[in-house]
């Protein structure tokens, strides 16, 4: 497993102090190198168009790219981007920094300094939540946006999901139409903040938010709701494909009456509370979803993350598979090969550090894994700014195997503060623990940055190259001379018994030999007369 | 041409650089064009924090077309920052030769802008009084109407003002109520927080920084409260009817 973590706040500004909060991610699917990402990170300069951050190496570098409309003096409120899935095509939520309207925006070119494109533009609306996908099995391979958002337009339903089934091209607003999904007269008049969208290449879409049936005080009852579609939300009567047994109405209530303290004040640590939710389907299977959520369980503190799990799309849901006391912050995410990953932070130490973790699970939580710690930081340094603190939320991702995610914390250069490693591309000194402006040398105070991190489950590291140690020079060999072919032997037949010998019989001396009389001369022959 | 004045009043970065090259970027991921320039900063007239300390360093600037600076010249850049990654990218809103006095005109031009946003405040106010403020308490609305909840809410707080001269508009009576944001949320952290006790001068809005209508009248930008010491230049500002 390959754990990186990189400090987003570029060289150029390392002189930048600002408390960079609520951190949101967009990886393209289609090119994981290519990541957006936003956090409440103004144009240091000024001027009409607020940044995002951009990377084109998978996280490793990045920049700020002032491409989001909108901006004033202050940066722009609240922001979530998502690139639909082989378009390459980024998406925007954005509550503008000047007339706080809920704008949905898209680029062709997030790394572009071309301005994104206003596609809506709405009045009374709260944390506009984007996730998109390409509808691959669709003729056309369009690109389906899905911005939960809480429309006050629509009170006491609040909860929406404004949606385009065709989004990449279109001339504004791009088909985007907004879908009330909450169906309960909320007594509290109106929903939470969250309302959140997950999609599966189906054209399933599940959908989580608070329905919020009373509000006393500063607390919070609420149902956390469930809702469905099985068709892109492209049917007659969209998201009411799960229906609650209790009450007969769409969506199912994973739990009712549940108290959650509505505190927008330094709660937790230097943090507010009061709408934390999160939902994922397994892109492997559509029935398969994980959610959390944080409240005060039976009605009292420690505020505490749930987190549980369906095996049915949604009808049912589990008990509790893991509790996170002082968390807050819940993400999930579900990689190619079906582990969970559930990322979260939490107050430790007697309300001294704040820690980031992040628990991947192969077996659904029915075992809790180990927590990977990310960063582990004081919680009362620096000195708040504003409010959120850290960020009302986070968000943690996954393209094929490979999570990637992003945080906000502490940003003091010191190695025991990220016990799985971080890089710093601002100026930094570890061995003093300093941050230093552009120069190189002025000491620049600690402030809130964003994290970005991801998690390469499969990752086989590559052994180091030994060198090559060079070889001496091969002496020329002699030609080999053609071996003369062996002609088979014949076989060696059996040897027959040895015959005893014969003792050898003495032969008789040898006589001696008479001597020859003469022959006499013979008289010639005359020649032959012919008859 | 802008005049220095509205050059500056526009542009949150402003340098003296000498030109180095042309139709280059040292920005990665920034491309190079016709109208890029690399130069090298000489001095910087007015920054934010985080690019106070330029000053030496190589950026590359967007120009404006058609590009008719050269390679070795230097001007005062008026930009905003565009692209900031292991290099900075700037665009121009305008540039103009440098000269001896520009740095005080820059000066000059910010304080001016300071107060022109000031009194653009003191024109859209309905109601400038100076007075002390008293302890402050949450708002409690006598028709409280449908309350949408948001983490942007303002969380509005009253405090009565004890008033000592009404500076605009028209106020009877002692004191004035006037609400203020008491949310430490994004949108509302920089509006003045009031205490016990405060002196100054409040200049009083019936809709707040977004365009949207207050319950009351109400301080909400952080120019909206100005200290004792201010209210002669308070006053001048409004004597002089500047819009």
């Amino acid at each position: 497993m390959k754990i990186t973590v990189v400090n987003m706040i570029p060289q150029s500004l390392s002189g930048e102090t600002n408390q960079d909060s609520e951190p949101n991610l967009a990886v393209n699917p289609n090119n994981p190198l290519q990541i957006a990402a936003t956090a409440f990170t103004p144009n240091p300069s000024g001027g009409t168009l607020a940044p995002i951050f951009v990377s084109s190496d998978g996280g490793l570098t990045w920049a700020l790219n002032a491409i989001v409309p909108g901006a004033g003096s202050l940066p722009t409120f609240d922001i979530t981007t998502k690139f639909g899935g082989t378009s390459n095509v980024l998406y925007g939520g954005i509550l503008r920094a000047d007339d706080g309207d809920l704008n949905i925006l898209r680029t062709s070119d997030y790394t572009s300094s071309t301005p994104m494109t206003v596609l809506v533009d709405r009045a009374n609306e709260d944390q506009p939540w984007v996730q998109a996908a390409t509808a691959t099995g669709v003729s056309g391979s369009p690109d389906r946006v899905y911005i939960g958002n809480n429309d006050f337009n629509t009170s006491p339903n609040t909860a929406t999901i404004d949606q385009s089934l065709n989004a990449a091209t279109a001339a504004p607003p791009a088909s985007f139409t907004p879908i009330t999904v909450s169906t309960r007269s909320p007594g509290g008049g109106q929903c939470g903040p969250s309302i959140r969208p997950t999609i599966h290449s189906s054209g399933r879409i599940y959908a989580a938010y608070f329905n919020w049936s009373a509000f006393t005080g500063s607390i919070v009852t609420a149902d956390v709701v469930v809702c469905r579609d099985d068709n892109w939300g492209s049917g007659g009567t969209p998201y009411t494909a799960l229906v609650d047994s209790g009450d007969g109405l769409a969506g199912v209530r994973v739990v009712t009456g549940t108290t959650i303290p509505w505190e927008n004040t330094n709660f937790l640590g230097q943090e507010r509370v009061g709408s934390h939710l999160s939902i994922v389907v397994d892109p492997n299977n559509e029935n398969r979803a994980f959610l959390a959520w944080a409240d005060f369980p039976g009605g009292s503190a420690p505020y505490t993350i749930h987190l549980r799990s369906s095996s049915d799309g949604g009808v049912t849901w589990s008990a509790d598979l893991r509790t996170v006391a002082n968390g807050i912050n819940p993400a999930l995410a579900i990689n190619s090969i079906g582990n969970v990953g559930f990322l979260y932070q939490t107050l430790t130490g007697s309300g001294s550090t704040w820690e980031t973790h992040i628990e991947i699970s192969s077996d659904g939580f029915t075992t809790a894994p180990a927590p990977i710690v990310l960063a582990t930081v004081p919680s009362n340094a620096p000195t708040f700014q504003f409010l959120p603190y850290l960020g009302d939320y986070i968000y943690l991702t996954a393209v094929s195997e490979t999570f990637y995610g992003v945080f906000c914390a502490n940003n003091t250069p010191n190695n025991a503060n990220f016990p799985n490693g971080v890089t710093f591309l601002r100026n930094a000194n570890f061995t003093t623990k300093t941050l230093l402006d552009v120069d190189d040398k002025t000491p620049v105070a600690i402030s809130i940055d964003p994290f970005f991190f991801s998690i390469a489950e499969t990752f086989v590291p590559i052994e180091p190259i030994r060198p090559i140690i060079p070889i001496e020079p091969i002496e020329p060999i002699e030609p080999v001379r053609p071996v003369v072919p062996i002609v088979p032997v014949r076989p060696i037949g059996p040897i027959g018994p040895i015959e005893p010998v014969k003792p050898v019989e003495p032969i008789d001396p040898v006589k001696p030999i008479d001597p020859v009389e003469p022959i006499e001369p013979i008289e010639p022959v005359g020649p032959v007369k012919p008859e | 041409m802008p005049s220095i004045h509205d050059l500056t009043h526009e542009a949150g970065f402003v340098f003296e650089a000498e030109v180095e090259q042309l139709g280059a970027s040292g920005a990665a991921g920034f491309p190079a064009s016709a109208e890029t320039a690399i130069v090298r900063v000489t001095k910087v007239l007015r920054s934010p924090g985080a690019l106070a300390r330029y000053g030496g360093h190589r950026i590359t600037v967007a120009l404006q077309a058609p590009v008719s600076l050269k390679a070795g010249q230097s001007a005062v850049f008026f930009t905003h920052g565009v692209h900031y990654g292991a290099g900075l990218v700037v665009r121009e809103l305008g540039n103009v030769p440098p000269e001896a006095t520009m740095e005080s005109q820059v000066n000059s031009a910010a304080q001016a802008a300071g107060d022109d946003e000031l009194t653009q405040r003191l024109a859209q106010a309905e109601l400038v009084i100076t007075g002390v403020a008293a302890a402050p308490k949450r708002y409690a609305p006598t028709a409280p109407g449908t309350r949408h909840i948001s983490e942007h809410d303002p969380d509005w707080w009253v405090s009565t003002i004890n008033v000592e001269t009404v500076e605009k508009g028209v106020h009877a009576g002692p004191t004035k109520d006037i609400l203020f944001p008491h949310s430490m949320d994004i949108k509302w952290y920089r509006a003045p927080k009031v205490q016990e006790g405060d002196r100054g001068t409040w200049l009083l809005h019936n809709r707040d920084r977004l365009g949207k209508a207050v319950p009351a009248q109400a301080i909400v930008h952080p120019l909206d409260f100005q200290p004792f010491e201010r209210v002669a230049h308070v006053r001048a500002l409004l004597k002089s009817g500047k819009p």
